[in-house]
């Protein structure tokens, strides 16, 4: 192919390859950005159907908060369903949902609080109603020992304190406002973390005296932060509810999945760590 | 006053220098020598650019260098003016801003500076381009400019690294002239380092030769060139150098005698200038007391002179007219009768 | 010969006089290797889309009516004033330290010197977050530095602005150092020399001739300090932490706002890459390229 060609063949396909990608991005968001899951019927309900044997990937996505419960309750699920390969994706519930939103193929969606979850729904990505599993409390985490003598939410005001606490999009973000709002106390925050664990880890490290984590999140430390915990009048219930994706590329197993989490087996698993029965 | 006195001492790579010279003030010292010898080494020594193993620089009462007793004196404190090879007038400042350099270094306020560098581009005659830049600028006008800014500092020594080695003949010419009035002009001592005869006999009042890092012959340009004593030298001013010993009229080089009018005894230079070189097809009759055997080894014209150079036991070059390469076809090479009268060879003590 | 402009009066157009149409130039000619032409062209229009789309994504997806709005929102603005001050504060932190460090590298002769530079230029590999990390270590509260730091003086450096300028000078400057270096390494030193034999004194030298000599490395260093300092993010959210209006900068705030509005991430990203393409457009002729040898 003579000079003059070769350029006329490579400009034409910078500009196709343009072209296609602006008419596929003009379609806007679209939620059916993978290809379509075959089709399985199935009615999700109290009454299960006879087990039949699961495979393929199960992808989950999960809050920060639920790490290591549900890491835990992922390898009870791949006990009995040793075909099904579970792949968690742990982020701040608001990153969680912004993905989903934006067209990032998951099966099973567990948020820290319905509000993250019902954006989801009103997007119409959700398969069936989503369910309440577990709940949590709010804690205020301090260094082990807590030499600053941090006892309350009043405490935070504190000029020597240095707080941290989740970004208001987060959930838990969102609840220690709550909490904070019902205290009547104004913390001046010197960060604001993208999760619930961003805030954990400033406090273990030491760079922070105190952040407003879940009492999970303090079991979950294993010793390296304490935690304070709110008196009941501004304490926060924080209810997780889980959910079915309409575009799940494994129907089934993501069924499977969300009825073990509702199971007894799976909420010992979340009492054992540090979380509440559902509501 | 402030003349110069040094015993240079340097090792820079392979080359070891070591010259002793005095430069008087108002003198003008030219340091004559191939590529290599170590005169670019000598001047950086002198400017305080690359520090000596061991000897001293004195200007004046100052001492300037001496690794023995310790005392270095830094290049921007030892007055000295240097004019570079290549210029290096500062790119990113204007002609009358490189030769206001060193004055405003020195504290002398911008306008006082400016004006003198003004004044000192007029008397180098460039007056007009104070603002050009030194791109703009052709050879021969930025060596001026290096010029104005060395003197402008009126420093208590001169020195001048192969100052018309970069110009075409007709700058070369221009500068000349300007440099013969500036170095008249200018008080203290100056030093100028050059690989081109023509150069330091129009410039220097004196000149040293140095070779391989040492001096090999110092004198007037007339002495040097009438006499030289390195075959280097001999080849620059064109003559035939023998380096033999004499034994009264007798000079043995090698295993051949040169028959000369001298009387001395002991080790001799013998010179013979190619015009007294006859050269003949047939063994010649008559007075000459050096008649040999050579073999024509090339011939070489220029312009209306011929060089022909002839070996065999005492390689001589002689000069002839074209019409007498003709006449004995040297082209053809082969032997001819060389013939040199004994009044021709000059003889001086090595 | 000097002095004159180069006019030349045959190519003076009369007002009025129209020109002749000339036939558009032909397109230089595609370099032509011996064996695969055809297949590079192809190869050639993939990689340039790779890197093009994503930008020309970006400019087609923009909310161009939110503009307006978007532009006067305060927490908008308070990213675009943290970042540009906190960029400006790390380039100027750079370069008053990162150019003697650059003359020390190229100048002066040490044992070691070899692993000092490569540890001086290895913040410029590391990824972002792992340096937030060493920063952490290093000037966190519980810090090498940091401890006795508070302890002594009660200044702090995470969750400052401080701290955001020392994440972005610990990423950035590596850049600066290594441009100047290597200006102060290929200028001709006997320019130097020259001005030590007028009298200079050795600042003299410094501020009269090198540094207007190493100007354009200079230049094109701080710029790639600057563009650096303004896009660092892994760093800055690990070291800086996040605050709207005290330590968010604009990285940050995309980040963030693409969880929650994602029309001002990506007008803050037409922000940056506007920035960006401005930055290297101004670095065109010196540093990258066309022309860089020709612009001296």
């Amino acid at each position: 192919m003579n000079p003059s060609k070769a350029r006329a063949a490579a400009l034409l396909a910078l500009l196709s390859f343009t072209a296609a990608c602006a008419g596929w991005s003009a379609r806007g968001a679209s939620p059916n950005g993978g290809s379509p899951a075959p089709v399985v019927e199935a009615v999700p309900g109290p009454a299960s159907p006879p087990p039949r044997p699961l495979n393929g990937e199960l992808t989950v996505f999960a809050a920060a908060s639920l790490t290591e419960a549900f890491a835990a309750i992922a390898q009870a699920f791949s006990h009995a369903h040793p075909e099904v390969d579970v792949l968690l994706n742990l982020a701040g519930s608001q990153r969680l949902a912004s993905q989903v939103l934006q067209g990032a193929p998951a099966d099973v969606l567990a948020t820290a609080d319905r509000a993250q979850l019902a954006a989801v729904v009103e997007a119409g990505l959700i398969r069936g109603q989503p369910q309440a599993f577990a709940t949590n409390s709010l804690q205020i985490a301090v260094e082990p020992g807590n030499p600053l003598g941090i006892v309350g939410l009043a405490d935070l005001t504190r000029g020597d304190i240095v707080v941290v606490l989740a970004a208001p999009a987060v959930p838990a973000g969102r609840y220690a406002a709550e909490a904070l709002a019902t205290a009547g106390v104004t913390a001046t925050p010197a960060s604001l973390e993208t999760d619930v664990r961003g805030v954990v880890a400033k406090v273990r490290l030491g760079e922070a005296d105190a952040g407003i984590v879940y009492r999970s999140d303090v079991q979950a430390a294993d010793g390296d932060v304490e935690g304070v915990a709110l008196p009941a009048a501004s304490d926060v219930v924080a209810v997780y509810p889980i959910a079915l994706l309409g575009d799940a590329p494994n129907p089934a197993a993501a069924e499977a999945f969300v009825d073990f989490v509702t199971s007894p087996e799976a909420q010992r698993i979340l009492r054992d760590h540090g979380f509440g029965p559902a509501p | 006053m402030t003349a110069l006195h040094a015993a240079v001492s340097a090792r820079v790579g392979a080359l070891q220098l070591r010259a002793d010279l005095s430069v008087a003030d108002g003198e003008v010292l030219a340091v004559l020598g191939p590529n290599g010898a170590g005169k670019s080494t000598l001047l950086r020594c002198l400017a305080g650019l690359v520090p000596l193993e061991s000897g001293s620089v004195r200007l004046g009462e100052r001492l300037l260098e001496d690794p023995a007793a310790g005392v270095r004196v830094a290049p921007e404190d030892r007055r000295v003016g240097v004019v570079f090879q290549d210029y290096l007038l500062f790119p990113h400042l204007s002609a009358r801003e490189n030769v206001a350099f060193g004055l405003r270094a020195r504290g002398v306020p911008t306008s006082a500076a400016r004006a003198q560098a003004d004044d000192w581009l007029d008397r180098v005659g460039l007056r007009g381009f104070a603002s050009a830049r030194p791109r703009a600028l052709s050879g021969g006008q930025a060596q001026r400019v290096a010029l104005a800014r060395a003197l402008a500092t009126e420093p208590t020594l001169l020195l001048l690294d192969e100052p018309l080695a970069a110009l075409d003949v007709q700058g070369r010419q221009a500068m000349r002239g300007l440099l013969r009035t500036r170095l008249r002009d200018y008080a203290g001592p100056s030093l100028l380092v050059t690989h081109d005869p023509l150069e330091a006999l129009a410039l220097a009042d004196r000149l040293v030769v140095l070779e391989a890092g040492t001096i090999t012959q110092t004198g007037t340009p007339a002495e040097i060139t009438r006499r030289p004593r390195s075959p280097w030298v001999a080849r620059l001013v064109g003559l035939n150098l023998y380096r033999g010993h004499a034994d009264g009229p007798a000079v043995r080089i090698g295993g051949q005698t040169l028959v000369t009018t001298g009387g001395a005894h002991g080790p001799t230079f013998a010179v013979v200038h190619p015009r007294a070189v006859a050269l003949h097809r047939r063994r010649p009759e008559g007075t000459p007391r050096n008649v040999w055997l050579a073999e024509v080894d090339g011939v070489d014209a220029q312009g209306d002179r011929v060089r022909v150079s002839l070996g065999g036991a005492l390689p001589i070059t002689a000069e002839v007219t074209p019409a007498a390469v003709a006449a004995l076809d040297l082209g053809a090479g082969g032997d001819v009768w060389v013939t040199v009268k004994a009044t021709e060879v000059e003889t001086y003590p090595a | 010969m000097t002095g004159q402009p180069g006019r030349r009066p045959e190519t003076r157009r009369r007002r009025g006089a129209s020109r002749p149409r000339r036939p558009l130039p032909p397109l230089p000619p595609l370099p032509s290797l011996p064996s695969l032409p055809w297949v590079l062209g192809p190869l050639a229009a993939v990689a340039a889309g790779l890197l093009v789309l994503p930008l020309v994504g970006l400019v087609v997806r923009t909310p161009w009516p939110r503009l307006g709005v978007l532009l006067s929102d305060p927490a908008v603005l308070a990213a675009l004033r943290l970042s540009l001050v906190a960029s400006l504060l790390a380039l100027a932190l750079s370069t008053v330290v990162g150019v003697p460090l650059a003359w020390v590298l190229a100048r002066v002769p040490f044992p070691g010197k070899r692993l000092v530079r490569a540890l001086c230029v290895l913040p410029m590999v590391l990824p972002p977050v792992v340096g937030g990390v060493a920063l952490l270590l290093v000037f966190g509260r519980r810090g090498l530095v940091g401890a006795p730091l508070a302890a002594l003086t009660g200044v702090t450096l995470p969750f400052s602005l401080a701290g955001v300028v020392l994440a972005a000078t610990f990423v950035a400057m590596p850049f600066l150092v290594v441009t100047v270096e290597a200006g102060l390494r290929s200028m001709d030193r006997r320019y130097e020399h020259a001005a030590a034999t007028l009298g200079a004194s050795r600042w003299t030298v410094f501020r009269r001739v090198t540094l207007p000599l190493v100007g354009p490395s200079l230049g094109a260093g701080m710029a790639l300090c600057w563009a650096r300092a303004l896009g660092e993010f892994g760093a800055t959210i690990t070291f800086a932490g996040n605050l709207p209006g005290r330590t968010q900068t604009l990285p940050l705030a995309v980040y963030l706002q693409l969880e929650t509005d994602p029309d001002v991430a990506v007008l803050l990203s037409l922000l940056m890459l506007g920035v960006s393409v401005a930055v290297l457009l101004a670095l065109r002729d010196r540093y990258f390229g066309v022309g860089a040898g020709s612009r001296r």
